[in-house]
């Protein structure tokens, strides 16, 4: 059996490993607990041994603050982890996706490109037949010119609808690329 | 008794006392060991683990009689925490009450 101040000494000795804010707040816990139970006529014999021995409450304490410290550990280790996934995809895709994913959208320019070039020429060719002995000196039969223009025409559109297909594909890959690099990062 | 057991136990007096009203710790003690046998010296680190998971917050209040008093109060996710446990415990003292009547498997 033993005095309040005793009590708490004890119990201080036990948890000398604590972080000197907590130990104090803990401390002060019990020191409230000792001074109530002394306003109520309570003897400090009768409260330490309703509280039970200073290593049992120690113990007890340091069992709720190891899982505590373990669960702040757990959540820093797990950003680092993320950081370190987001650092080797973003190596990865610098070197061995950017590249390739700038030459096909290179690509899809220049079919966009190509496709418009025909519309344009095919136009030409249709409105610019009559005048063109005067410029080049070369004529051609009308006829013979504006169905070569519509010709071109049509083969400029459907190379800008091959550009629109592709693009769109290349959009749903890319954006399916970007969830599933997302996906890897958050876990 | 498992002390595992007597740990959720002892979280679920502790919460359903405190749905009732803010109590400080002394108070919480005296009426929680007034129904069972515990060491009350384990009911503050209970407490402080409420507190860190966030199941209850503390204010200090003046007494009449002495220095001020550290009461808790049961947050919101205090209370959901404490519907979940509620539930366990019915269904497993009903369980167990079963067991003891000699309810057979075959007769339900």
């Amino acid at each position: 059996m033993m005095t309040r101040n005793e009590y708490l000494s004890k119990l201080k000795s036990y948890l000398s490993d604590l972080r000197e804010g907590e130990l104090r707040e803990i401390l002060l816990d019990y020191e409230e607990h000792f001074n109530i139970g002394r306003e109520k006529g309570k003897t400090d014999d009768e409260i330490s041994a309703e509280l039970g021995s200073p290593k049992e409450v120690a113990e007890s304490i340091l069992s709720t603050i190891h899982t505590e410290s373990y669960n702040e550990k757990a959540a820093p280790n797990d950003g680092s982890r993320r950081f370190l996934i987001f650092l080797l995809l973003l190596g990865l895709n610098l070197v061995f996706v950017l590249g390739p994913v700038a030459a096909v959208l290179g690509v899809i320019v220049g079919i966009f490109g190509a496709g418009i070039g025909f519309v344009v020429g095919g136009i030409g060719l249709i409105f610019g037949a009559p005048f063109a002995g005067f410029i080049s000196g070369f004529v051609p039969g009308i006829l013979t010119s504006v169905s070569f223009g519509i010709g071109l025409g049509a083969l400029g559109g459907l190379v800008f609808i091959l550009g629109i297909v592709l693009g769109k594909l290349f959009y749903r890959l890319m954006s399916m690329y970007i969830d599933w690099n997302k996906r890897i990062i958050n876990g | 008794m498992n002390i595992q057991f007597k740990k959720g136990v002892l979280e679920l007096c502790v919460l359903t006392l405190l749905n009732r009203k803010d109590y400080y710790g002394y108070e919480l003690v005296e009426n929680i060991s007034g129904f069972i046998m515990i060491s009350e010296g384990t009911i503050y680190p209970l407490l402080r683990r409420f507190r860190s998971d966030g199941y209850v917050t503390t204010y200090l209040e003046e007494s009449q009689e002495g220095p001020p008093r550290k009461y808790y109060s049961l947050t919101g996710k205090g209370r959901d925490v404490l519907i979940i446990l509620q539930e366990e415990w019915e269904s497993f003292v009903n369980g167990v009450n079963l067991l003891l009547r000699g309810v057979d498997d075959d007769q339900e």
